[in-house]
């Protein structure tokens, strides 16, 4: 992957081939060895007025006449293309996939992203309400925090973990760790989420090759196997939900996985999960089976998900909030992090880690993928 | 599945206040029920005035054009 940061002078384009070529280059392959590519993104077409996105990179990476695919579900962009990907192999459709997410966003102003994010909901309804995506996520934490007795702390707590994790991870936005106080009087964003509640609008792309085993067999280092790929959708719009403090997608796609894989949520060992906003990581947590809905927030304020834990770590790269959040990038680069955890290669390794999970949302539930991967 | 109407009696279920990334002046939007249904809904008034999660309140068009309600608690007798 690259780097996420704010490069509004690099292209959208630029950057999904650069991160293409970085996962060829470790899994030992060329372009031409690529059989299909399935490309993640959610705002090119608002924000730069450009369709084929996938061809294009086709093209600028040197392989023409290769099947290649846009796939798009908001901020879920990448977690679907790597899905796609790993169903093309098991497929036998094609031996080498090149799953690539990318997002330009900070060449556009707040309002500008604020707007097109808002596509991610349903327009006619909530849309027409005024509500925004942060407007949303503020509802969630109102909803959660009248229901299950949620503090400035729990949300803080969030934050401050995955920040401290992000300090060591060079692919990292946010180097530096937060001080409660700083996170507690940060400018109010939605209510009750100030501005340390909410992934930072950056660009960046990250890539992963899947490969049947036989073609992945020749890589010098260590494999990870795709235990899961599952996908589920969920209500897009507020009318269609029976309540704020669950995303069904992530239940349904959850059980679904852990199925696939023959494990149970115990079994996980390293997670990373899709906490766009700091209340999303609370709900999160609990639709994943970690915690008992109702207990998410005081088990992470406990420090129960923290690096070094005995139970399952929970976002070690620094997640969304720490990481970044190029929205049509971010599902590709839970899969980057959980596979240098299964390869002893993180700058924030967990020990022993034989498990990983990502969980990618898109929009207001409306999708979320779940990856499950194994140490090989 | 029932739509929450305008003039009906709901339960506050969430609130929130925009402040960045919308329009200059902050507002309120909250999400009410009939017991059955949810609906989003721009509320006019103070955004910082704001019933509690919970709290039974009446849903009245603050004007004829547009999708602004005033959220009015419901009197304890």
């Amino acid at each position: 992957m690259t780097p996420f940061r704010q490069q509004p002078d690099a292209g959208l384009v630029d950057l999904a081939v650069d991160a293409g070529r970085r996962a060829l280059d470790d899994a030992g392959l060329v372009a031409t060895d690529v059989d299909a590519i399935y490309f993640g993104n959610f705002l090119g077409r608002s924000l730069e007025g450009q369709g084929v996105l996938a061809s294009i990179i086709a093209a600028r990476l040197g392989v023409m006449g290769i099947a290649a695919t846009n796939v798009e579900g908001a901020c879920g962009s990448a977690g679907m293309a790597f899905r796609q990907g790993v169903l093309a192999v098991r497929a036998e459709a094609a031996e080498v996939c090149l799953c690539i997410g990318a997002e330009r966003m900070s060449a556009a102003s707040t309002t500008q992203i604020t707007r097109v994010l808002t596509e991610a909901g349903d327009m006619v309804t909530d849309g027409a309400a005024g509500l925004t995506f942060p407007g949303f996520f503020g509802l969630v934490a109102s909803a959660y925090r009248h229901k299950y007795g949620l503090g400035r702390e729990h949300l803080t707590a969030v934050i401050m973990k995955n920040r401290e994790h992000a300090v060591s991870n060079p692919f990292a936005i946010f180097r530096a760790a937060l001080e409660a106080d700083a996170i507690a009087n940060a400018k109010p964003i939605a209510d009750p989420l100030r501005l340390f509640d909410c992934s930072a609008i950056c660009d960046g792309a990250a890539a992963a090759v899947v490969t049947s085993r036989g073609a992945a067999l020749h890589r010098a280092g260590p494999l990870v196997e795709v235990l899961a790929a599952e996908q589920s959708s969920g209500p897009v719009g507020i009318n269609q939900m029976s309540t704020l403090t669950t995303f069904p997608a992530t239940v349904v796609c959850a059980d679904r996985a852990y199925r696939a894989a023959g494990i149970a949520a115990a079994d996980v060992d390293v997670a990373e999960l899709h906490d766009c906003f700091s209340i999303t990581e609370i709900v999160d947590t609990a639709d994943l089976g970690f915690f008992p809905h109702g207990e998410a927030h005081e088990a992470i304020a406990a420090g129960l998900t923290r690096s070094a834990t005995s139970g399952v770590v929970v976002n070690p790269s620094g997640g969304l909030l720490g990481r970044g959040h190029p929205v049509g990038a971010t599902g590709l680069a839970q899969i980057h992090e959980i596979t240098r955890q299964l390869r002893d290669e993180s700058e924030n390794q967990v020990s022993g880690a034989r498990i990983g999970l990502t969980h990618n949302l898109g929009g207001a539930g409306a999708t979320a993928t779940i990856a499950i991967l194994e140490r090989s | 599945m029932s739509v929450v109407g305008v003039g009906e009696r709901c339960l506050l279920v969430a609130t929130t206040v925009i402040r960045v990334g919308a329009l200059d002046t902050p507002y309120a939007v909250a999400v009410v029920t009939d017991g059955e249904a949810l609906r989003t809904v721009r509320l006019a008034g103070d955004p910082d005035a704001l019933p509690e999660p919970g709290t039974p309140v009446d849903l009245v068009a603050a004007g004829a054009a547009d999708s602004t309600y005033h959220c009015r608690k419901v009197r304890q007798s």
